[in-house]
């Protein structure tokens, strides 16, 4: 049980991992703004917040869904008399 | 050179046997040396509590840097690429030399090993032609990250190591891990056609596989910290040469949230030895099982062990079960990475 639990879990990263890079590719990629230092400069910083805020969203939710899983059976598997 | 296949072919061959040998002859004899010197650590997870010698991993470093020093005399023409393998990896084995010998601050090792992961940044500002050209391969497409690549490296190379200093709970897990995860990244820089990268992750794979027969169950030797973050350099540096990084990063993703999740029990970095609760317990029996103490950080050994009692053996062959499940998935993912 708890060794599927972690089949799944490490499933689950694999594909918000996979989500993360095609947004990356298709959609941040894709942020484009006119020719000009400045604004190439702007480009390229706006872009790789937008990858970060991205990983950070993959922790948030990768850490919310482990959390929940793991913690109850942490709490299940400890008897009672341990806690 | 290596872009004739046959070359390449000799080349890996070469190096897999000449780091295989090395570490196999080294292993043993360093393990002897640091007895004798009193470079031991003990066994928690033995009833006897066993002292085991430690820094075992400078045999691996010797056998690395032998099967990359014979590269750089049999192919010059990969001077740049073979040398800052070499150098990335001796800078980080010796953030672990002085960790296992002195202690570091948990904090002050990922700082470091971040700034020895700087050496391949600055030899490639000196290389010609560059070792790297700041392009980043991921399912899907490529993206040019030129200078933002020159920061992610570094960081990639820490976390890597880090991840795999975090993981070597009990013995073999580490040595063991590292072969599955190496002999993946072999045949996905084969399955891509990038054979210029094969030789180092075949040199990788020859000195884990080495060291693995003295460090399996019942370790004969530890790899220590020198062990451990070095090798976790050298797969993070030979994958950003062979552009498989988000191959690696899949293959590495048991012991990348094994460190997460003790990350996030325990709040921040914290050495391992300053641990006031131990994750698992030793049974009568020599079984290892869960530490109820709800201050005991959350480690996989202490979740996998949380269901039954299990004994080293079983929680290391868990380990290689979950590790080959993420290099699957690492395989499954090559054909979205663009050649």
């Amino acid at each position: 049980m708890v060794r599927l639990g972690f089949f799944l879990n490490i499933l689950f990263a694999w594909l918000l991992l996979l989500t993360l890079s095609y947004l990356t590719v298709n959609v941040v990629a894709g942020l484009t703004l006119q020719n000009g230092y400045l604004l190439s400069f702007i480009e390229a910083v706006s872009k790789a917040l937008s990858v970060a805020i991205l990983i950070v969203l993959w922790l948030y939710i990768w850490k919310k869904l482990s959390k929940l899983y793991f913690e109850k059976l942490l709490k299940d598997r400890i008897p009672a008399s341990d806690r | 050179m290596y872009s004739d296949v046959d070359s390449s072919w000799i080349a890996t061959i070469l190096s897999f046997i000449a780091s295989y040998l090395v570490t196999f002859i080294a292993t043993p004899r360093i393990a002897d040396f640091n007895k004798r010197h009193g470079i031991v650590g003990v066994d928690y997870h033995k009833l006897d509590k066993p002292e085991i010698p430690e820094m075992g991993g400078l045999s691996m470093l010797t056998g690395l840097s032998v099967s990359n020093i014979l590269l750089l005399t049999l192919y010059p023409s990969s001077f740049w690429r073979t040398i800052s393998l070499l150098l990335t990896v001796l800078s980080i084995g010796c953030v672990g030399a002085i960790d296992d010998l002195i202690g570091l601050n948990a904090k002050i090792k990922p700082l470091l090993t971040f700034i020895a992961g700087l050496v391949p940044v600055v030899l490639n500002m000196m290389a010609y032609p560059k070792i790297y050209e700041g392009y980043l391969s991921i399912p899907f497409g490529r993206i040019r990250i030129t200078i933002l690549y020159n920061l992610l490296l570094p960081i990639g190379i820490a976390v890597a190591s880090n991840t795999m200093n975090m993981c070597d709970p009990v013995n073999g897990v580490m040595s063991g891990s590292s072969v599955i995860i190496s002999a993946t990244l072999l045949i996905a820089s084969i399955a891509t056609g990038r054979f210029y990268a094969s030789p180092y992750l075949a040199s990788i794979l020859g000195c884990v596989l080495a060291f693995y027969i003295y460090n399996k169950y019942p370790a004969r030797v530890f790899p220590g910290d020198t062990g451990t973050l070095s090798i976790g350099a050298a797969i993070a540096y030979a994958s950003a040469i062979s552009g498989l990084e988000f191959i690696a990063l899949i293959a590495m993703l048991t012991q990348i949230l094994n460190a997460l999740f003790t990350l996030l029990s325990l709040g921040s970095f914290i050495e391992r030895r300053s641990i006031s609760e131990r994750p698992v317990h030793i049974l009568g029996d020599g079984r290892i099982t869960v530490n109820p103490n709800p201050k005991a950080p959350i480690t996989l050994t202490r979740m996998l062990t949380a269901s039954r009692p299990m004994t080293e053996r079983e929680i290391a062959y868990s380990f290689f079960i979950l590790t080959g499940f993420s290099c699957i998935l690492a395989l499954v993912t090559i054909p979205l990475i663009p050649r």
